[in-house]
């Protein structure tokens, strides 16, 4: 119950706190004469999950750049491109993949910012394309009978030159941490559009896609990326004379 | 409070975690058993029960997979390391003041291939060329004939074998 009282303090003062951020905005919309400026420019970063991951992860590594170009008010041209190397184990199968992908599409910036302020609720849409290998390290054969238990076999198999396709939604937060350096968290809701069978055995695991699930096409992603922005223009949103 | 929250969250991720994808499901294809059905030698058309019948591997240690059935009709595992499966076909009769057992040996003779089922299945193996061979003993075969109908086992849905007694 001690834990309680700050949380609610907490969150009477935020709910105080937008009321008076509101009021000043509506304040600003109405008299403000200083024209809103808005730098456009391109965004270059990195993905800071997949390194760190690399770094704890047993059997992963892998990293992403990415980098958004403005193009509107609200939409920016975005890309990613990584690389991934995942061992994925199932009690069954044993499976190595390792490949580059690529995402392009674009992201919508649905939050309205204050004066002076960069930051970003970001919904966009991205298409993904992933080349890649994969290995089938070992597997056994299923068996629920006692007679005859069944022994892991290390037989190597090499697929390569494997691709897919996918559609993805991807939402994130953009917030200005320094003078253009951007901290920036995401999630991502994937659907394979199309993918190539390796003979005889399954993309357990696609690079960019992530896991991949037997019984759904959706896949899932999260990220989390420092960026910054090259401002190359600045553009007066000269406010529009009120009606 | 809090805590609790924490750990009805914590419960609902860990129950999520079980999809489909990590258990194999019992109903999934997996290896296929040989299907034995036992028909009457003096007329092979008609199906005769086995009374009483016991099947058990035929190596240094046997494991029993039917054990005292009456049944006309059998599934068994085939070995998915070899080429070759070696059963001992036990029938005891009952008599009023003893008991007689039979044994007889079969080998099954095949060519094997690994298919992929899915994730938390894995494999399962599928086999081609069936053979059997029934191990001579005179007049004391309880089993008179075996024949293969069905070469390759890979369902389970009708007898790939019949054995004439």
């Amino acid at each position: 119950m001690m834990k309680i009282a700050p949380t609610l303090l907490c969150c009477i003062s935020l709910f105080c706190g937008t009321q008076v951020m509101v009021a000043q905005k509506n304040n600003e919309t109405a008299n403000d004469t200083i024209p809103k400026v808005e730098k456009f420019g391109l965004r270059v970063g990195v993905d800071l999950a997949k390194p760190l991951r690399t770094l704890i992860e047993d059997g992963y590594s892998g990293f992403e750049v990415m980098g958004d170009f403005r193009v509107t008010k609200k939409f920016y041209a975005a890309l990613e491109l990584g690389n991934e190397k995942k061992d994925w184990n199932e009690p069954y199968v044993s499976s190595k993949t390792s490949g580059s992908y690529a995402k392009i599409g674009f992201d919508y910036n649905a939050y309205e910012n204050w004066l002076g302020m960069e930051n970003a609720i970001t919904l966009g849409l991205r298409y993904g394309f992933s080349t890649f290998k994969q290995e089938l390290s070992s597997y056994r054969i299923y068996t629920d009978n006692p007679a005859f238990p069944t022994q892991t076999i290390y037989e190597s198999q090499e697929f390569g030159g494997l691709t897919a396709h996918w559609a993805e939604l991807i939402i994130g937060i953009k917030t200005e941490i320094l003078n253009n350096l951007y901290l920036s968290i995401n999630v991502q809701l994937k659907r394979k559009i199309t993918e190539d069978e390796p003979e005889n055995f399954a993309n357990l695991y696609i690079p960019g896609f992530n896991r991949t699930y037997d019984y759904s096409k959706f896949g899932v992603g999260y990220g989390y990326s420092i960026s910054y922005l090259v401002p190359i223009f600045k553009k007066t949103d000269a406010p529009k004379a009120e009606k | 409070m809090i805590k609790r929250g924490i750990l009805f969250i914590f419960i609902i991720f860990t129950f999520k975690g079980c999809t489909k994808d990590d258990i194999c499901p019992p109903d999934t294809a997996t290896t296929a058993k040989v299907v034995i059905a036992f028909s009457d030698f003096a007329n092979p058309a008609n199906a005769k029960n086995v009374n009483v019948l016991s099947v058990q591997t035929d190596y240094e240690t046997s494991v029993e997979v039917i054990s005292f059935e009456n049944t006309k009709e059998i599934a068994i595992p085939l070995s998915t390391t070899s080429d070759t499966t070696k059963y001992k076909f036990i029938r005891t009769t009952y008599r009023t003041n003893d008991t007689l057992t039979n044994t007889d040996k079969v080998m099954f003779i095949y060519q094997r291939q690994d298919g992929y089922v899915n994730r938390a299945c894995g494999f399962k193996t599928e086999y081609y060329n069936l053979d059997s061979k029934l191990e001579p003993e005179g007049n004391e075969n309880w089993i008179k004939l075996v024949t293969v109908i069905r070469e390759t086992v890979n369902d389970e849905n009708s007898p790939h074998v019949t054995m004439l007694h």
